[in-house]
C-alpha cells in the first residue's frame, strides 16, 4: 500500500476514500446544496473512479478525476431536480433581510448557501473550485473545459452575485 | 473581489457539512461486499477492526486472505505478484440497466473482454471481469443490478440448442430470491444475461439458468424452471441506446464524429447533439430517422461535423421524440473528449 504504483483498484479506492471522502463531499455540498445528494454524487464518483483505475493508475490523476466527476455529477444531480433548483434561485433572488443583523454564523452560512444556489452553474463551480479547492485559474479552465478568460469572468460575476445575495454579511466578516 | 472573505465564506459553509461514512456502500458497488463476508469464520471476531485499519491505509499484511467467490484467492497487491500479460481482447455487447422516464430499462454497451467471450460477457453483465475482479459499466449512467459478489459463466449446449448460464457467488442472501431488488429490476437483471448471452452467440437460443451448478426454479425471484426466451424489446430496452462513440472516447475534430445506435421513437425521429458538460449546446440537434412501426429497435447513424468544435470535454446525446408533450424522452449519453 505504500507504493502507489502497486495499488490495485480496490487499494486505490480505500486510500483515496480515507484521504478525500470528506473534502469531496464538502465540495459537492457547495455545488448541490444538500448533504445527502452530495454524498450520493461522491459515492458515484468513487465507484466510477474504481472502474477506471486501470486507466488512471496514479493517485494524483485519480484525485483530479474524482474532482471532475464530482463537479460533473453535481451538475447532473442539479438538473435532475431542476424544479427544485429553480425554486432555490427564486428564493435566492429575494434580498436577505438582516432583521436580526449579522449575528450568528448559522444565518451567514444560510445566506451564503442561498447565494450560491442563486448563481449560474458555471459561476458557482468556478467560485467553489477557486476559493474552496484553491485551484488556479489554469487548473479550473482545464477541469471545466473552458478558457482562462471565461474562468475570470465567471469568477468576478459569481463573486458579485454572491455579494449582492448575502448583503450585510459580505463586509461584516464576523 | 474580496478573496480572503470568499475563501472564508465558502470554507465556513463547507465545514458545516459532516459526511456520513459510505465506504461499505461504495465497496458493495465496486463488486466487493464489505470484507466482513470474506473473512474466514475463525477470524470473524476481528473483522470490524481489520476493516477499520485497512481503510486508514494499513499495509497489505493486514489484509485478510480468504477464498473469493469462485474459489480463487483475492488478488492482493503483493510486490512479488507478476504483471499479467495482456490477454487477447474481443469486443462483446453487454446489457446494463439504466434509467428512462418509463423506469429502468436495458442499454447495450460494447466492451472489450478477455477469455471465452460468452463467459466474459455474462460475467461483465453481473459486474465481474474474467479474472473475477469487479468490472463496472463504462458509462456511469448504467448500473449492474446483481448482488455484489455474483459470478456468472455460460456455455452453449449444442445438442440441446440452448445456452446455459451458471450463477454462483459469495453473495449476501440468495440469488434465488430477488432480495432488495424490485420485481422490475430483478426481471431486467435476468433479461440482461439472456440478451447478453444471445448477443455473443448471435442466435436467440433459449437460456437455461443454473444456480450453484443446479437447475433452479427461480433466479432473483424470476421463474426459471424452463429455459427463457428474451422479452419484448419495447418492454425491456431503452428506446435509444448508443453504440458509438464509447464512453470516454477521444476524438479528433478533423474527422466527422459518427454517432450510431439503435432506437425506436415517435415517427422514427431521433435527435442527436453535442453539449458541453455544462449543458450549453455546441452542435445543434441533428435529426435522423430510425424506424418506429414495429416493436423493436432500429439502427440509426448520424455524422457530426466537429471542425468548429474546440478541444475539450463534451457530451453526445441522442434522444427520442415524445408527441405527448410530457417530455418523456429516452436519452442515451456518452462523454467524449475532442482533441485538435
Amino acid at each position: 500500500m505504500t507504493d502507489p504504483e502497486r495499488w490495485d483498484a480496490d487499494g486505490a479506492l480505500e486510500t483515496l476514500y480515507a484521504a478525500h471522502w470528506r473534502s469531496l463531499v464538502r465540495l459537492a455540498a457547495l455545488l448541490v446544496h444538500d448533504t445527502g445528494t452530495a454524498e450520493e454524487v461522491v459515492q458515484d464518483a468513487f465507484v466510477a473512479m474504481h472502474g477506471r483505475w486501470g486507466r488512471l493508475r496514479d493517485p494524483d490523476r485519480a484525485l483530479a478525476y474524482l474532482r471532475q466527476a464530482v463537479v460533473n455529477r453535481s451538475r447532473s444531480a442539479l438538473r435532475h431536480r431542476g424544479v427544485v433548483a429553480r425554486h432555490a434561485r427564486a428564493e435566492a433572488g429575494r434580498p436577505v433581510v438582516g432583521s436580526e443583523g449579522p449575528a450568528t454564523g448559522v444565518a451567514r452560512r444560510d445566506a451564503v448557501r442561498q447565494g450560491l444556489a442563486g448563481l449560474t452553474e458555471r459561476q458557482r463551480e468556478v467560485l467553489v473550485l477557486r476559493y474552496y479547492l484553491d485551484l488556479s485559474e489554469a487548473e479550473i479552465a482545464d477541469a471545466l473545459g473552458i478558457s482562462r478568460g471565461a474562468v475570470k469572468s465567471h469568477a468576478s460575476r459569481g463573486a458579485a452575485g454572491l455579494r449582492e445575495a448575502i448583503g450585510d454579511w459580505w463586509e461584516d466578516g464576523s | 473581489m474580496n478573496e480572503p472573505l470568499l475563501r472564508e465564506l465558502l470554507n465556513e459553509v463547507a465545514d458545516d457539512v459532516e459526511p456520513t461514512d459510505r465506504l461499505d456502500a461504495i465497496r458493495a458497488r465496486t463488486g466487493r461486499s464489505s470484507r466482513r463476508y470474506w473473512i474466514p469464520a475463525g477470524a470473524a471476531l476481528v473483522a470490524a477492526s481489520v476493516v477499520g485499519a485497512f481503510a486508514l491505509g494499513g499495509g497489505p499484511s493486514e489484509r485478510p486472505e480468504a477464498p473469493g467467490p469462485a474459489g480463487t484467492t483475492i488478488a492482493s497487491p503483493s510486490p512479488s505478484r507478476p504483471t499479467p500479460l495482456p490477454p487477447e481482447l474481443r469486443a462483446v455487447a453487454v446489457y446494463y440497466v439504466g434509467d428512462t422516464p418509463d423506469g429502468p430499462r436495458l442499454y447495450r454497451e460494447f466492451r472489450r473482454v478477455a477469455g471465452d467471450p460468452l463467459t466474459a460477457a455474462v460475467a461483465a453483465a453481473v459486474g465481474r471481469a474474467s479474472d473475477d475482479r469487479p468490472l463496472a459499466p463504462l458509462d456511469p449512467d448504467y448500473s449492474v443490478p446483481w448482488p455484489p459478489g455474483t459470478s456468472a459463466s455460460a456455455r452453449v449446449v449444442a445438442d440441446q440448442e440452448l445456452i446455459e448460464v451458471s450463477l454462483s457467488g459469495d453473495v449476501e442472501g440468495s440469488l434465488r430470491d430477488r432480495g432488495p431488488l424490485s420485481a422490475e429490476e430483478a426481471g431486467l437483471a435476468v433479461e440482461q444475461l439472456v440478451r447478453t448471452a444471445q448477443g455473443v452467440v448471435q442466435e436467440r437460443l433459449p437460456v437455461r439458468f443454473l444456480l450453484y451448478e443446479q437447475i433452479t426454479d427461480h433466479v432473483l425471484g424470476v421463474p426459471t424452471s424452463e429455459p427463457l426466451a428474451q422479452g419484448p424489446d419495447l418492454d425491456v430496452l431503452a428506446r435509444v441506446s448508443l453504440g458509438s462513440p464509447s464512453e470516454g472516447q477521444v476524438v479528433d475534430n478533423d474527422e466527422p464524429l459518427t454517432v450510431s445506435g439503435a432506437g425506436n421513437s415517435f415517427e422514427g425521429n431521433i435527435v442527436t447533439w453535442l453539449e458541453r458538460p455544462d449543458g450549453s449546446e455546441v452542435i445543434g440537434q441533428t435529426p435522423t430517422i430510425a424506424g418506429w412501426l414495429g416493436d423493436r429497435l432500429f439502427p440509426f447513424e448520424v455524422d457530426l461535423d466537429l471542425t468548429e468544435v474546440s478541444r475539450g470535454d463534451y457530451v453526445v446525446l441522442s434522444r427520442t421524440d415524445d408527441p405527448s408533450g410530457e417530455d418523456r424522452f429516452h436519452v442515451d449519453t456518452r462523454a467524449i473528449t475532442v482533441v485538435d
